[in-house]
């Protein structure tokens, strides 16, 4: 992977919506991240133009209630890491606070964080990252 | 002169684009993600290559499949549509690279107007009138560039020169927040596009957003095609177009549009093209220039008379424009509403199935797209899926046959922002014309809304 190439990707990057973009080729990878404070924090980055919002839909889905499954409040993309090659936000076995991210769900560009809404162990992952979601499909079992 | 055109692009552009080049009698050749497959106009294609998966970013914005698909199809040209690499410069140089045609402007002219500095000194250089400020890099010294920002006067926005479609800006009210703003647009600009130059401009409080429509063939033909105004928007997307913008003395517009064309000249420009300029107080500001067919194009299409894709596609193939500006007049009013799939209510997107579409019809009502009943609407792309424009004698005929399709107009199983237009339509503001950029969001946050 060249300067010109590399070159391309940001040109590729700017000229789209997108927060984020990886490549790789020939033993290179190219990671380019929009915004701030993806990588090092846990939670995803919102620019001006595309806000991250806490409970997409009408649907008060999400975290909790006794037996507590999480479910997608809309159709979309699960993303359980931060960025493609980051950590999970949340493994089974951990334990979660309320307010923390436990996945993103991608759909038109606006990416919405689905959170914990109390406190709790999570039980089970049942998403896969990357996969599409229908609307109330299940994606964690928190107790 | 090329004869198969390969559409580096999906949804209803693709399809318009499809639609163009069979009207020329041309070969077109779809290429789309795995999302796409079940496309009608990738049916319709003459042929087909998927690209990648779903994501854009494996399959749209990938240069490198894209030029391997033209190569391995015998594509003769590229239409790259909007968004996605429309206004990328170096696919613009890649595909001339390939022997393959680029249907758009030179990659110099993509990167001249991509840089909002550059741009607007070519704009100045051409006459075009700039919205007051340097159109120089920033001087290093605070003292300077206080200095800077006195000459222009308070409020000043920052803007990065690599930003666009309203990204990368900060309005300053007053000289103690013009440093720290600075860094922190600086930084921004940096993370966001690659590039951390920011230049100053006179920050223009209650703009109405009115373009240009160009088009310009290879022999220094250069021709405007009339105005639109695009106020109506929403987080610096726009919601609902119409043409002409409504109270513009003629003369004005002729002016700026004499203008616009010999910029065009002056820079070499090919294509379709949009100049973008802010409006207050009866004078006209320029913003950025669209090297791309723009969403909002039908508008002028149906004011003028002129298939503007048609045109788009003919100048790239080397033909020469076979009107004057003599020729070009504006017939009557036109107005597109922008279908998006999301909720209005809250503002969130919404796909899924679409289980009922029932589209509106009649004289001078035209949709334009790609979606229908047992159409999944994609999570991966924009919202947008479909466009309702329509045409009247006047605004006030056309206002009122828009009216009449928005109620016609059913769209079920996912939500649309239909209800929304209904609205906008039986606004008093909007009925009297010449609202401006702020007027959407202003109307949503105090729910003054009808």
């Amino acid at each position: 992977m060249d300067l010109k190439q590399i070159k391309a990707f940001i040109d590729a990057m700017a000229s789209s919506d997108l927060t984020e973009l990886q490549a790789s080729k020939d033993g290179w990878a190219l990671r380019l991240v929009r915004g701030t404070a993806r990588t090092p924090s846990r939670a995803p980055a919102s620019d001006s133009s595309r806000p991250v919002q806490d409970r997409p839909g009408g649907a008060p889905a999400i975290a909790d209630k006794p037996g507590t499954e999480v479910r997608a409040p809309l159709f979309g993309i699960v993303h359980l890491t931060p960025s493609p090659d980051a950590l999970p936000f949340v493994v089974t076995g951990q334990a979660v606070k309320t307010g923390e991210t436990l996945c993103v769900i991608e759909a038109m560009k606006v990416f919405s964080n689905i959170c914990a809404e109390r406190d709790g162990v999570v039980k089970a992952v049942e998403a896969t990252t990357g996969s599409e979601v229908e609307a109330g499909q299940l994606l964690m079992r928190i107790a | 002169m090329f004869q198969s055109v390969l559409i580096a692009n999906r949804g209803e552009v693709a399809l318009r684009i499809q639609r163009a080049c069979h009207g020329l009698g041309l070969k077109t050749i779809v290429v789309y993600s795995e999302a796409d497959r079940e496309a009608a106009y990738v049916r319709r294609a003459d042929q087909a290559l998927c690209i990648g998966p779903a994501a854009a970013s494996e399959s749209y914005l990938n240069q490198a499949a894209i030029i391997m698909a033209a190569k391995v199809t015998g594509a003769e040209a590229i239409h790259p549509g909007y968004g996605f690499l429309s206004e990328n410069a170096l696919l613009a140089e890649r595909v001339a690279e390939a022997g393959v045609v680029f249907i758009g402007p030179s990659a110099a002219c993509i990167r001249v107007m991509g840089d909002k500095v550059a741009a607007k000194r070519a704009m100045r250089a051409a006459g075009v009138p700039c919205v007051p400020g340097p159109d120089s890099s920033l001087p290093d010294a605070p003292d300077q560039i206080h200095n800077l920002a006195r000459e222009i006067g308070y409020p000043i926005i920052v803007k990065a020169a690599g930003g666009g479609g309203g990204r990368g800006m900060r309005v300053v009210e007053q000289e103690s927040a013009l440093l720290g703003a600075l860094s922190v647009t600086r930084e921004e600009a940096r993370r966001s596009f690659g590039n951390a130059e920011v230049y100053i401009e006179k920050f223009l409080g209650h703009p109405r957003h009115v373009e240009i429509q160009v088009l310009a063939d290879s022999y220094g033909n250069a021709l405007w095609l009339g105005s639109r105004d695009c106020s109506l928007q929403r987080r610096h997307q726009k919601v609902l177009e119409e043409a002409p913008a409504p109270g513009i003395p003629d003369a004005l517009l002729a002016e700026v549009g004499s203008r616009c064309v010999e910029a065009c000249r002056q820079i070499g420009y090919l294509g379709l093209g949009t100049f973008e300029f802010l409006v207050e107080d009866g004078a006209f500001y320029f913003i950025e220039m669209n090297t791309r067919l723009q969403v909002e194009h039908p508008v002028t299409e149906m004011t003028t008379g002129i298939d503007v894709v048609q045109q788009q596609i003919r100048v790239a193939r080397g033909e020469r424009l076979t009107f004057a500006q003599a020729d070009i007049r504006c017939r009557g009013h036109a107005f597109e509403c922008r279908i998006n799939a999301e909720d209005t209510e809250r503002f969130v997107p919404s796909p899924g199935m679409i289980t009922r579409w029932d589209l509106p019809g009649g004289y001078g009502v035209r949709v334009d797209s790609h979606a229908g009943a047992g159409y999944r609407v994609s999570p991966y792309y924009d919202s947008m899926i479909a466009k309702l424009i329509v045409h009247g004698d006047t605004r006030e005929d056309a206002l009122g046959r828009l009216r009449i399709a928005l109620d016609e107009m059913q769209v079920e199983g996912i939500a649309t922002n239909l209800p929304l237009h209904r609205r906008l339509v039986r606004d008093e503001a909007v009925i009297a014309g010449c609202v401006d950029i702020h007027h959407l969001e202003k109307q949503l946050r105090e729910g003054t809304l009808v």
